[in-house]
């Protein structure tokens, strides 16, 4: 089973997207604006059914769409790359332990579907792991959505954003729940799972077994099945188990049967399997899931017969070698930097309003509060951190550059008072409508150039009407008419691009030479490009060169490159132009 | 429930982001342009004064080495350590002097590496003691990030190996920092280089005393004598003209032949075709065939990301789309690659679409990590999989002439880092 397939078809199924919510471990933004969001947008929805990898502005004209689409992650654990869309995406702090869950809700017009499984957000749960998922059609006001509800209103608030509802009744059911738990030590999943004799449990992560099996819920268990995962050096994520040892069969995925493409994939699933119920979601076989800490999620059915998994195969004990530690929250935090605190940093598009809160976590509830002894770092200030005093004297021409720079970059950075990086996040852009961000798609440099004379880049016919706006620009068409309709942002979003190039490469010697020197689009290229077009020097050429400048100043910090290519350009504006530009820029 | 409706398969339709350098042109033309250069220069390497400086530095070191008890019981302990933290004190002074006199210096920050972060680290005068205190953690001691392979000495490193090693040896970097000096025919003539250049004497006399004190007092530096050496450069670098031309290599035939023809008007395709003509070299001829290749077979394969949904018969059936190229010439040179030998061999090997992209594909899977190639084939029609992919319009007719008319692209095999050097001498 191919999960994006699968997704893709339930997108089409819902009719209208009434309501997108996403929740991961973690997210890889680039996979998400690549992938995710492009079947959900009513523009995109028939057409690019075999390539999703689509403009990335190109989406932002969905607006409508892209309000009603949701991300939550765990606060520590952004693939901070590039985001373009203006899609929220709100990272969520658990007290102690993980946010875990891997839920999708998608409710539309016609119909609302559940998709629940061990997938997170990222290529390699989406296209490369061996993971397990769930797809269910939910019915209106059925005790299984009021379940999922109550879970994303229990999300939202811990991300710091208004619950929807009161909570919504619901039972226990006899077929079907959708369980989910956080800092309780109660084990709902393991009651919910009706646990008695024999138990299979697919997990990539274990807690010491002979103390996990201790717990009362196991007790009555006399055959433990294990389908793990391999890791480094095929050793087994878990320590050898004694006292239970007996109890316990391995098998493992025959890859040559389930995943010939692939040899290397990992097992990622969850899944659970007594001999009346089956689970599929984000529970590991750790005590952290099980009686604690994180934040899980999964769907919990019953079942009346159920075949044998022709995947996997049996093997003995000793042909496996085990990890001397148990697994813990730290395995799955792949060398992140567990974040001590969650910030959200709101930009308010019609209000010109930037706002900064701490979320502070207690075990029961969040609140927000005014940060203290904090120093930011905003997109458009890469090098400067101001103080939250600085902050919030910002004036509101500072604030209106800072959130015209969100087009380029989102992240922000807060530091403590000690220097030290405290949280790293994405701004989230609220109030944005179809007139006060300008938009449009990137290509290369010459099609910027020759924007004009040639077909415009962008294929969607609601950019091609679209006026761009921005404050530099309106004064500028005011002023001068003749100037051709030059797309400001196509040109910042591709010397981000060439700016998030130089970042990713900057360190490998042999790929900055190709990036400065010799590469099919080097900055070498680019600055005869821009020498070409300088015949016509005009205000767009000028902050072209502006752009390209800030990057070949960059890469000469770097690597002290040659010369020839150092050298900023100079426009050689008359007096006039200059004043002109001065005036403009202030 | 059945599993195979639950567990889900790789997916090669999703992918990572896009990478550069599609068919792995860059191993190629490294080889052909180091086979006259000798891995002594690079494209990070063009700085005549940084090339002075950093000699300057390790000559510094070998002399304390020999003469500083202190620093002599340090090498033995933990030479590489100490080695490397004094560099980057050393390299930490030439920015200091620019620091403190930036009257004196004017506009001549520019090469200097770390300046802009000494402006923001030294405002704390507790920084800048820590700057030149050996007994520092490399942190404290470096002003720039990762100084000890971004700083002068580490861009340096590679080229200063290769030019005052045998080639052949094994390189262990953590040994051979000063393993050059273990020539102590070198080592005496580096010496009796700078004592008798009266700047350069004064300057590294200053500076090996202020090793020879406790501690490194900050105002002791000479910031005076640095600039003296560093900030009109011409002087010094004309000095040591003659001692760098033999180690970096130009005095060997097709190397010297380019440095004297070299300026930065005329093209890598001018230069190189010029010198030929003067003195027939294999070297050079293999870049004169090869290079117009590459740039056809460059030109060809963003051309055909453009033809997303073509089918390939009619792909292949374009005037301009040609695969008849072959590398056989340039291969009976390569001794030494064998990544570039395989390449050469497979390109021409090849014969129709779906081996160009395979071998693109080939390149794409080196690379490791999942990654999936640009373009494939599928039911017999060109499907391109990274529409993100970075590239210029190219028309058929353009493509036709760069195969008939042997274009050059804009690899420039090392010519620029030569021509800069050279202007390092003579401006």
């Amino acid at each position: 089973m191919k999960i994006y397939d699968q997704y893709k078809k339930v997108v089409k199924k819902i009719g209208k997207l009434k309501k997108a919510y996403f929740t991961t471990f973690n997210l890889d933004v680039d996979f998400v604006e690549s992938y995710i969001i492009p079947p959900l947008l009513s523009e995109n929805k028939i057409k690019n059914d075999t390539n999703m990898r689509l403009k990335r502005e190109d989406l932002n004209t969905n607006i409508s769409d892209i309000e009603k689409i949701k991300f939550f992650y765990d606060a520590s654990m952004l693939t901070l790359n590039y985001k373009q869309t203006v899609v929220s995406i709100y990272p969520v702090k658990q007290l102690k332990g993980v946010f875990h869950p891997k839920v999708i809700y998608l409710e539309g017009d016609k119909e609302i579907y559940l998709i629940v499984g061990s997938g997170n957000l990222s290529v390699n749960g989406w296209g490369r792991n061996i993971e397990a998922f769930e797809i269910i059609k939910l019915q209106k006001n059925s005790n299984l959505q009021n379940q999922v509800l109550n879970f994303f209103d229990e999300v939202l608030e811990k991300a710091g954003q208004k619950r929807a509802r009161k909570t919504l009744r619901n039972v226990v059911d006899e077929e079907v729940n959708f369980v989910y738990s956080f800092n309780k030590t109660n084990a709902t999943f393991l009651k919910n799972l009706n646990l008695k004799k024999t138990l299979n449990i697919y997990s990539p992560y274990f807690s010491n077994l002979d103390e996990l099996f201790n717990n009362e819920e196991f007790k009555d268990l006399k055959t433990i099945n294990i389908v793990p995962n391999l890791v480094e050096n095929k050793k087994i994520a878990v320590k050898e188990p004694i006292e239970c040892k007996d109890k316990i069969n391995y098998f493992l995925f025959n890859k040559d049967k389930f995943n010939e493409k692939n040899s290397d994939s990992i097992n990622h699933s969850k899944v659970w399997i007594t001999e009346t119920r089956y689970a599929i979601g984000s529970y590991n076989c750790t005590k952290e899931a099980l009686y604690g800490v994180n934040f899980e999620a999964s769907i919990v059915k019953k079942y009346e017969n159920i075949e044998e998994n022709p995947f996997i195969q049996k093997i003995a004990s000793d042909k496996l070698e085990f990890r001397v530690e148990d697994a813990d929250v730290e395995d799955e935090l792949d060398g992140k930097i567990r974040f001590s605190k969650v910030f959200k940093l709101v930009a308010d598009y019609e209000e010109i309003k930037l706002t900064l809160r701490e979320l502070k976590i207690s075990n029961s509830e969040i609140e927000e509060f005014e940060p203290k002894d904090v120093y930011i770092v905003l997109p458009s200030s890469v090098e400067k951190k101001l103080s939250y005093k600085e902050f919030i004297k910002l004036i509101s021409l500072e604030t209106l550059t800072i959130i015209n720079a969100l087009v380029k970059n989102k992240i922000f950075s807060i530091y403590d008072k000690n220097d030290k990086l405290i949280f790293r996040g994405l701004i989230d852009e609220v109030g944005v409508t179809d007139n006060n961000r300008f938009v449009s798609g990137a290509n290369t440099l010459e099609e910027l150039f020759l924007y004009t004379d040639k077909k415009n880049p962008t294929e969607s016919q609601k950019l091609q009407n679209k006026t761009i706006l921005s404050n530099i620009n309106t004064i500028l068409y005011k002023k001068e008419k003749k100037e051709p309709q030059y797309n400001y942002f196509n040109m910042f979003i591709y010397f981000k691009n060439l700016d998030i190039k130089f970042e990713k490469i900057k360190d490998d010697a042999k790929k900055l030479e190709s990036f400065c020197v010799h590469s099919i689009c080097s900055l070498q290229k680019v600055k005869q490009l821009l020498e070409k077009q300088k015949i016509e020097p005009n205000l767009f050429l000028y902050l072209s060169i502006e752009e390209f400048n800030l990057i070949a100043k960059k890469a000469n910090q770097k690597y002290n490159h040659i010369d020839f290519y150092l050298n900023n350009i100079d426009l050689k504006l008359s007096k006039e132009d200059k004043r002109f530009i001065k005036e403009m820029m202030r | 429930m059945k599993f195979n409706e639950i567990f889900t398969q790789y997916n090669d339709a999703i992918e990572k982001s896009i990478d550069v350098d599609p068919l792995g042109f860059g191993a190629i033309w490294t080889y052909f342009g180091q086979e006259i250069f000798q891995n002594k220069i690079s494209s990070a390497t063009f700085d005549i004064r940084n090339f002075n400086l950093n000699l300057l530095n390790h000559y510094i070191i070998k002399n304390l080495s020999i003469n500083n008890e202190q620093i002599k019981d340090r090498i033995l302990i933990n030479p590489k350590e100490t080695i490397e933290k004094l560099l980057l004190i050393l390299e930490n002074m030439i920015v200091y002097s620019w620091y403190k006199n930036q009257v004196k210096w004017g506009k001549s920050r520019k090469g200097l590496l770390g300046t802009s972060k000494a402006i923001t680290k030294w405002t704390n005068s507790s920084n800048i003691e820590k700057s030149f205190n050996i007994n520092s953690n490399f942190k404290n001691l470096e002003l720039l990030k990762n100084q000890k392979t971004t700083g002068v000495n580490g861009i340096y490193k590679g080229s200063f190996l290769a030019m005052f090693n045998d080639a052949n040896k094994d390189r262990n970097l953590s040994k051979d920092y000063d393993k050059y000096f273990e020539d102590i025919e070198l080592y005496e003539e580096i010496t009796e280089l700078i004592d008798k250049n009266k700047y350069l004497k004064a300057l590294s006399t200053d500076v090996i005393e202020l090793f020879n004190q406790e501690e490194i007092e900050v105002a002791n530096i000479p910031i005076l004598r640095y600039a003296n050496v560093f900030l009109d450069h011409i002087e010094i670098s004309n000095y040591m003209k003659n001692f760098w031309l033999k180690y970096l290599g130009f005095e060997s035939q097709e190397a010297k032949l380019i440095y004297d023809k070299i300026d930065f008007e005329t093209s890598v395709e001018d230069i190189i075709k010029q010198v030929n003509s003067d003195y027939k070299s294999e070297k050079l001829e293999n870049i004169i065939s090869l290079e117009p290749k590459l740039n056809y077979y460059e030109n060809l394969f963003y051309y055909l990301l453009q033809q997303d949904g073509l089918l390939v018969d009619d792909f292949e059936k374009k005037d301009a789309v040609r695969f008849d190229i072959s590398f056989s010439d340039e291969l009976e040179d390569i001794v030494e690659s064998s990544v570039v030998k395989e390449r050469l061999k497979e390109l021409t090997n090849i014969t129709n679409l779906n081996q160009f992209i395979q071998y693109h594909q080939n390149r794409i899977t080196e690379r490791g990590d999942n990654r999936t190639p640009w373009v494939e084939i599928k039911d017999n029609k060109i499907k391109v999989t990274n529409i993100n992919a970075n590239s210029e319009n190219i028309e058929e007719e353009s493509l036709l002439e760069i195969y008939k008319d042997k274009i050059w692209g804009d690899r420039f095999y090392y010519l620029y880092t030569v021509s800069s050097i050279k202007r390092g001498f003579e401006r």
